[in-house]
């Protein structure tokens, strides 16, 4: 029912299922802050080897990650648009009235596209490799730091790998009441902004009572399961770095490394 | 009314990645009855029953609904109407109550459909009336009610809009006992008046009481169509197939028949298996073996293991 | 025998609907298999909710083996007495089947290595152990009631409180949870008490004892097969009997015995004409 390949997690068994997650978050922040600063077509070469390594190291097939862009594949068109238009410089390539398409607009507009299909692929690839519980458990250690500043890290880790686990419930819940709704009338499609921001009310509702009710449920069942504090409790998933886990902060060194001296190659 | 359904395929998603639900449905569904729709969990009923009110538009085929026609290309707009005149009733329907006070949500439907306050109130009123629910809880929030109110409150939501075919989605979940005779009362009454009623039920004792023809659904087809007393004259090993139960009293008389016992025709009730079961019983002995079977029973001991 | 529960004079009013339990005194033998049932809203499962410290009540004393229940017991008696709750989809706190149940055992702190092999135990217990890596919304009604089960088992509980958690399953799902008990009772005998809150007869007829309230009243406590001969009482309640006892009653058997379907279905067949 749900197409949607960002943020899913698909098990399977390649390296990178058997890495740290925190080594998995940590190498996705460097490859997309080092994209930012990807300013000619050898260091996207460069980024794009990288990604296509890790992309194969995942041993899923290609179509999952295609599946993945798609949705937004709107998003990176209109982007495209935006700067194939609105880029000035010279040589002017093609003109039409007031519109034009410059050289540099044109290279800038690739360069968009590819960054932006970068990025969505490493975090695809983070996503689909790591389930939710471990990317909240690599968050939470990873910002244990902050709990000397008083920051709630566990309970907040908690909250996360909660709310990821009721994401496809609620999902499923929204349809079913909409339908519900729907039968009865309901039209969110018709009428002035006022009558149709009135026209969610039949929906928010019953599906906040039902997420409060979920949430009253989940809150006994944890509690008689011995649930006292998100703090001090053991974890069956232990995060635990290992060979992989150096292997590829090497890896990302390179990558980085040899992304700093192409970009001053010019 | 009638609604008819004709070749009709449906599958989620859009493209390559289209998951198949249902594979070419041709039903009936006649004027004035019940029709039961049971089958496994998964097997397709609840995906089949949301065509009938046009929540699923058909990937392929049409469905007509009295005098409209759903297809795949069918416009948004012209699906509303339709929800006038087939009412559903989902599984849970308590959990769609949203307004601040009862009767306000029972009257949601109806204004929906064109009515003035008026006219609303009158047919929320007549709508609460009919499932029972008591007058003085009318100005209450439906969020302070049992569950067995919220359940009336739900189900008067969709009789309020008066619709002339009404579809129910395991409507008895939940209810305890007492509730369940009551809803099935009113299923009994709601037909009488002459609405058509699909129920998709896995309670079989439900489907024997109440319906007229009953479909299986079985991996998105129909794996029978064929009125009630038929279906249950089939073979036990055919609903193992199917991972559904007989009704209890079916269930008894087939294993009666293996004792050499003969029953002229299915059992609807328990009453009517007694009278069946008692001609064929040697009086004498019902009397004379009573009290000392009840001794033994209680020395073999450990009734409760089957 | 020792009591698993001991209720004395308890007293419990609802914030808002008013009185519910007035002086009740109800005890659970160790290694008991007991039904409670009752129509909705007669108070049973908030019965349940008492024992387990999950609503305070006003008065009275409820005592688990030898604790008292209190604010300072609350965790070691919920470290005896496990609880599944009525629907699948609220109670499963994990990601995967495996992480639900490593949940119980991560609140008491079992060490991380210990795990694995619990978790499977544990799942192998209510034959779930080829799900361990599948997310919920995977999974049928039944077999999620089935790793709350599992995740309940691996805390070894002493006791537990299934509170109608039957009552959103489908036949099938049903049918998989009460073979899934029948095994657990075998396996573990005296060693676990079994409370079952339902208003299923069929279910109520497994246990060794079944009590009936209403109105926050302990109408009858007695054995399946004595109560199920009340069945005017029980329509009375709002309560059915079981199939085999109606079917007695409607044949005029008018001293009779309390009789499984396959038992009455031996027994007619002896009378045959």
């Amino acid at each position: 029912m749900n197409n949607l390949v960002i943020g899913q997690f698909v098990p399977g068994s390649g390296i990178l299922y058997r890495m740290d997650p925190r080594t998995k978050i940590l190498m996705t922040i460097v490859y997309v802050f080092l994209l930012v600063f990807a300013n000619s077509w050898v260091t996207y070469l460069w980024s794009a080897i990288f990604l296509v390594a890790a992309l194969l190291l995942t041993k899923q097939g290609l179509g999952l990650y295609w599946r993945g862009i798609k949705p937004i594949l709107w998003l990176i068109l209109f982007t495209v648009v935006l700067q194939l238009l609105f880029s000035g410089g010279t040589p002017v390539l093609f003109q039409w009235g007031a519109i034009k398409v410059t050289e540099p607009g044109l290279i800038n507009a690739i360069y968009v596209i590819v960054r932006f299909v970068l990025i969505v692929l490493m975090s695809t690839i983070l996503t689909i490799t790591t389930p939710p519980t471990a990317i909240a458990s690599a968050i939470e250690s990873l910002l244990k730091p902050l709990k000397a500043i008083k920051v709630p890290v566990a309970e907040l880790a908690l909250m996360l790998s909660i709310a990821l686990r009721f994401v496809p419930l609620l999902m499923g819940e929204t349809d079913k009441i909409m339908k519900a709704q729907k039968s009865r009338g309901m039209s969110l499609s018709t009428g002035s902004l006022m009558k149709r921001a009135k026209a969610v009310i039949p929906l928010l509702v019953p599906l906040f009572v039902g997420a409060l009710q979920r949430a009253l449920d989940l809150a006994n069942a944890m509690e008689v399961r011995g649930f006292e504090s998100a703090e001090g409790r053991t974890r069956y998933r232990e995060l635990s770095y290992g060979r992989d886990d150096t292997l590829a902060f090497v890896a990302i060194a390179v990558f980085a490394i040899g992304f700093l001296a192409l970009s001053f190659i010019k | 009314m009638v609604i008819n359904i004709e070749g009709l395929d449906f599958a989620y998603g859009a493209g390559k990645q289209t998951v198949p639900v249902l594979k070419n449905i041709n039903l009936t569904f006649p004027e004035g009855q019940i029709t039961a729709i049971i089958g496994q969990t998964g097997s397709g009923k609840s995906t089949l029953v949301q065509q009938l009110n046009a929540l699923l538009k058909p990937t392929a085929g049409e469905v007509h609904i009295g005098d409209h026609t759903v297809t795949n290309k069918t416009k948004e707009k012209a699906l509303t109407p339709i929800r006038a005149e087939v009412g559903m009733v989902f599984q849970f329907p308590e959990s769609q109550l949203f307004a601040p006070t009862v009767i306000e949500d029972v009257m949601y439907g109806p204004k929906n459909f064109g009515a003035t306050d008026e006219e609303a109130k009158q047919a929320a009123e007549k709508a609460l009336a009919k499932v029972g629910f008591d007058t003085s809880l009318y100005d209450q929030s439906p969020f302070n009610l049992s569950g067995g109110q919220m359940r009336r409150v739900a189900l008067a939501g969709v009789l309020a809009m008066n619709p002339q075919t009404m579809v129910f989605d395991e409507p008895a979940a939940g209810l305890d006992p007492q509730g369940q005779a009551e809803l099935l009362d009113l299923l009994r009454t709601l037909r009488d008046e002459g609405k058509t009623i699909v129920l998709i039920s896995h309670q079989m004792e439900q489907v024997l009481a109440l319906a007229n023809q009953v479909v299986v659904m079985k991996d998105g087809q129909v794996a029978a169509h064929e009125p009630v007393e038929e279906l249950f004259a089939r073979p036990q090993s055919w609903f193992a197939d199917q991972h559904l139960d007989l009704p209890e009293t079916i269930a008894f008389q087939k294993e009666m028949e293996k004792q050499g016992f003969v029953f002229d025709h299915l059992a609807k009730t328990v009453d009517d298996l007694a009278k069946q079961l008692a001609g064929q019983l040697d009086s004498a002995k019902l009397t004379g073996q009573r009290s000392d079977q009840a001794g033994s029973q209680a020395q073999t001991g450990g009734p409760h293991h089957e | 025998m020792t009591n698993a529960i001991t209720i004395k004079n308890l007293n419990y009013s609802y914030p808002e609907q008013g009185e519910l339990f007035k002086n009740f005194d109800f005890s659970v033998q160790e290694g008991e298999w007991l039904a409670i049932v009752g129509h909705n809203g007669s108070g049973k499962s908030t019965l349940a909710k008492l024992i387990l410290g999950l609503l305070d009540f006003d008065q009275g004393e409820i005592q688990v083996f030898d604790e008292k229940l209190s604010e300072e017991t609350l965790a070691s008696i919920r470290a005896q007495v496990g609880m599944v709750f009525q629907n699948p989809d609220n109670q499963f706190v994990g990601a995967t089947v495996a992480d639900d149940v490593a949940f119980g055992l991560e609140n008491r702190q079992v060490p991380s290595k210990e795990m694995p092999a619990k978790i499977e135990a544990a799942l192998k217990q209510v034959g779930m152990e080829d799900y361990a890596e599948r997310e919920p919304h995977t999974l049928s009604g039944g077999q999620k009631q089935r790793v709350a089960l599992a995740s309940i088992l691996a805390l070894h509980p002493r006791v537990i409180i299934l509170d109608e958690a039957t009552a959103m399953l489908d036949p099938e799902g049903k049918q998989a949870v009460m073979e899934t008990l029948k095994e657990l009772k075998a396996r573990y005998q005296d060693q676990l008490t079994l409370i079952m809150i339902t208003h299923d007869m069929e279910e109520a007829a497994l246990a060794d004892r079944v009590a009936v309230v209403s109105d926050g009243q302990l109408v009858f406590d007695e054995k399946p097969e004595t109560l199920f001969l009340k069945g005017k009482q029980l329509a009375e309640l709002g309560l059915a009997q079981p199939f085999s006892m109606e079917l007695q009653s409607a044949l005029g058997i008018s001293q009779t015995t309390y009789r499984t379907k396959q038992e009455l279905a031996t027994w007619l067949s002896t009378l045959k004409a």
